[in-house]
């Protein structure tokens, strides 16, 4: 059955214009990158002064899919969204729900389909985004050692290095869009509406995010049960050393929120009953 | 003889937001039966449909199909149906033959293209085929939820409204398409309606709801076959009619006027004797017709 | 290219006016004048060198590069990755240092690494430069330039500390460079501004640290 869920979901447009809009970003990213890269990173490495000077060659592929990873993750992670959020809500408002479960298809069998098909479709803009970053990043700019930054520090990693940490961060990356994704499809379950599911999973997702971000005492204590506190971690592959254990307990976090969202989804929606 | 009960329905209750939509609602359709559901708007039909498909959970009551409990075994129950609930709905974005496709898979077919473009032949949809759904009229969205539900012959067709918005050839046509596949398959159809004239001479079996309730159930033959037919008299003067109808010898049932017309119940071989007395009574007989009996019959418990 | 040509105009400069200067003194400058001379010696030389660098909010992995001389102005570093060196030459360049243009200060004789050095100390008279500055240690027995330290009016200091394996070659097997550098207080976020969000405090004087082992090759002498 998830093959069929593959298919709807790739037969319809939002599946499409979200991986467009994903390009059409990189494309505006890209320019930036070309015609302003140089000066910022010039501007950044100033930061230690007049003592060194830098040799080698910066700018390159590596260095553009990691500014492009941190330029798009939230808004890519948004766009996702849209195609996630009306996984079910899209199937009852159209009806088409009364049809798919008045047939054979049981209700925690047709959910967990379309989570799968969800699922697949954020390991395709993963890949995606890999491919237009990475792969198209070293083909125009080459390889080379990548500059990269956490919480103002610095970091410069081998080619090697960097390769390694590209796959790690897409692979947390991909559990962060699973966590967005899980939570907008709980939401498509409890709402008619997809536009409804949307917004209030792009609205919690804000809010939350907004929260984490906060440089204030006042919310640490809340911080580490918020799931979007987590969100960036992935960027913490591309320090040295990496820190396994936190990264490892960042990871079971999202996991774990995503069995929750899941579980409440399936529950939730083999209790609802087919009225539309 | 009966044939074998293929779905039964017994003290089958169901409340939304606290309203009563079927109140121990009791029903037997056998192997082979064409039955009409029948009941005006918000009687209970669609609701019945959807418990037949598992798709509200009923408070009471129990379902059995093809003599198996629906609840433990939908799945397998359902594999063998063929089902149209409320509007058609498809995916709008597919093609006609994909949603085909696609809902052989729900139903837990395996894909069949000649199976395909054989219910697309038959309900006269082969050459939309490639078309998207969305672009569909009303009647052809209709004639494609049939084509579904006739994919692969199940053995019990379950269809709510599924003549309304067919045209009168469209209606016809679709109408001796389930004929002869009850015919030649022995596949049992219900089918729910609002619309009593769309099931003339069509069922075999009639089942009344209004309320969520029955009302009525049983075979059309035993119910308007061998009892007496209605005649429905139109005459230059119905009081003398019917007062000479009801102090002659004639057996009869009951005469009355309705509508300016006198409507007797009798046996059919009583018309000719009815007819000549009126004539030689010199009461100008325009026309002798026989009576709706299904309308008769549902008005009678309505009313 | 820019760093060629202007090294070669120093280093002709610097040339001519420190044999000029050397046969004219024997103060504290003519110790660096001294050292000049005997750097004059080699013709040519290679190496490679490794560079391994402890720099606050830096991390940076151990690499590898190329230096290459060619007497008289021809020099030139490529490293086999992107990394981190001192900002002037690698090796003890000072050529460009004239008499002329510094007030050199005796500072006495302290000891470096075991060895006995005149310190001296230069004071330009340029008052629109932005070096405060240059405090040399010069061995006084070999003449081998040990520290450089370098103030700037802005506050910033860098120290060149210099080991040698063979003074007769009058070139470095090590290189300890120590620099001072404060974050700004604005970063530019242009392009990310989850990974820039600073945690580190702004105000702090850091101490980087980069250390440089040499492996010549080549070394030829006039």
């Amino acid at each position: 059955m998830m093959l069929q869920e593959i298919y709807k979901m790739f037969t319809r447009p939002y599946a499409k214009i979200v991986l467009l809009v994903i390009f059409v970003l990189m494309l505006i990213f890209s320019l930036a990158f070309v015609f302003e890269g140089q000066e910022y990173y010039d501007s950044l490495l100033s930061t230690f002064g007049k003592g060194v000077s830098f040799e080698g060659k910066l700018i390159n592929g590596n260095l553009f899919a990691y500014q492009l990873f941190h330029a798009l993750w939230l808004f890519v992670g948004l766009m996702v969204i849209f195609v996630s959020g009306g996984m079910i809500s899209e199937e009852k408002s159209d009806g088409t729900l009364r049809m798919v479960l008045s047939r054979k298809v049981s209700k925690t069998g047709f959910f967990t389909a379309r989570f799968m098909a969800a699922k697949l479709y954020a390991v395709i803009v993963v890949l995606f985004m890999a491919a237009l970053s990475l792969g198209a990043g070293l083909v125009i700019f080459g390889n080379g050692e990548l500059l990269a930054f956490d919480h103002g520090e610095f970091f410069v990693l081998t080619s090697n290095q960097a390769l390694l940490s590209f796959g790690l961060a897409y692979l947390f990356y991909f559990l962060m869009l699973l966590t967005v994704i899980s939570l907008s499809m709980l939401f498509s379950v409890l709402f008619k509406s997809s536009i409804k599911a949307i917004l209030v999973t792009v609205s919690v997702i804000v809010i939350l995010y907004f929260v984490s971000s906060l440089e204030l005492s006042l919310f640490d204590s809340v911080k580490p049960f918020l799931f979007t506190s987590y969100f960036t971690s992935w960027s913490q592959f591309f320090t040295t050393p990496i820190d396994w254990m936190k990264l490892t307990f960042d990871a079971i976090v999202l996991i774990v929120h995503i069995l929750i969202f899941y579980t409440a989804s399936v529950m939730i929606f083999s209790k609802q009953e087919v009225l539309d | 003889m009966k044939n074998d009960i293929i779905l039964q329905v017994n003290g089958l209750s169901k409340s939304i937001k606290g309203i009563p939509v079927l109140s121990d609602f009791n029903m037997e359709i056998f192997e082979g039966d064409i039955c009409g559901i029948i009941g005006p708007n918000d009687s209970g039909k669609t609701m019945l449909f959807r418990a037949l498909t598992a798709l509200i959970n009923p408070d009471k009551g129990k379902i059995e199909i093809f003599g198996k409990k629906l609840i433990p075994n939908r799945a397998a129950i359902l594999s063998k149906v063929g089902l149209l609930i409320g509007d058609p709905v498809f995916y709008n974005h597919l093609t006609l033959f994909d949603n085909l496709q696609l809902f052989a898979k729900y139903a837990g077919l395996e894909k069949d293209n000649d199976e395909i473009n054989r219910v697309l032949k038959l309900t006269g949809l082969y050459d939309l085929s490639d078309e998207k759904v969305a672009k569909l009229a009303s009647g052809d969205r209709k004639k494609l939820a049939i084509a579904m539900a006739i994919y692969n012959n199940p053995p019990l067709i379950l269809l709510d409204e599924p003549f309304s918005s067919l045209d009168v050839k469209s209606l016809h046509e679709m109408k001796s398409l389930l004929k002869s596949i009850n015919r030649d398959r022995g596949t049992t159809i219900v089918i729910a309606t609002k619309r009593l004239v769309e099931l003339q001479g069509f069922i075999n079996r009639i089942v009344l709801i209004e309320g969520g309730r029955l009302i009525s159930e049983g075979n059309v033959d035993e119910l308007f076959g061998r009892s007496n037919v209605g005649l429905v008299i139109e005459t230059d003067n119905p009081a003398k009619a019917m007062k000479l109808i009801k102090e002659s010898d004639l057996p009869i049932d009951s005469v009355m006027i309705e509508d300016d017309h006198v409507k007797v119940s009798c046996e059919k071989k009583v018309i000719p004797f009815i007819n000549e007395y009126l004539m030689v009574s010199e009461v100008q007989v325009y026309m002798l017709r026989p009576d709706d009996a299904i309308t008769s019959y549902y008005l009678t418990f309505t009313e | 290219m820019k760093r060629n040509l202007l090294f070669t105009a120093f280093l002709v400069v610097s040339l001519l006016l420190s044999y000029q200067a050397f046969s004219q003194t024997g103060d504290a400058f003519s110790y660096i004048e001294k050292y000049n001379q005997r750097l004059d010696s080699i013709k040519n030389y290679q190496a490679v060198f490794t560079v391994k660098s402890e720099i606050p909010l830096l991390n940076i992995p151990v690499t590898r590069g190329k230096m290459f001389f060619k007497w008289p102005a021809h020099y030139s570093i490529s490293t086999y990755q992107f990394t981190v060196l001192p900002k002037q030459k690698l090796t003890p360049v000072i050529r460009f240092l004239r008499r002329a243009n510094f007030k050199s200060i005796d500072r006495g004789i302290e000891t470096v690494n075991s060895q006995p050095c005149k310190v001296v100390e230069l004071h330009p008279y340029d008052t629109t430069t932005t070096v405060a500055q240059y405090t040399i240690w010069v061995d006084i027995n070999t003449y081998m330039v040990r520290r450089i330290f370098v103030s700037e009016k802005d506050g910033s200091e860098f120290v060149y500390h210099y080991s040698y394996d063979d003074d007769a070659d009058m070139l470095p097997s090590k290189l300890f460079y120590t620099f001072n550098y404060s974050l700004p207080h604005e970063q530019n976020v242009m392009l990310n501004p989850v990974a820039l969000r600073v945690d580190v405090e702004n105000s702090q004087v850091y101490e980087g640290k980069i250390n440089i082992d040499f492996a010549y090759s080549n070394i030829r002498k006039k």
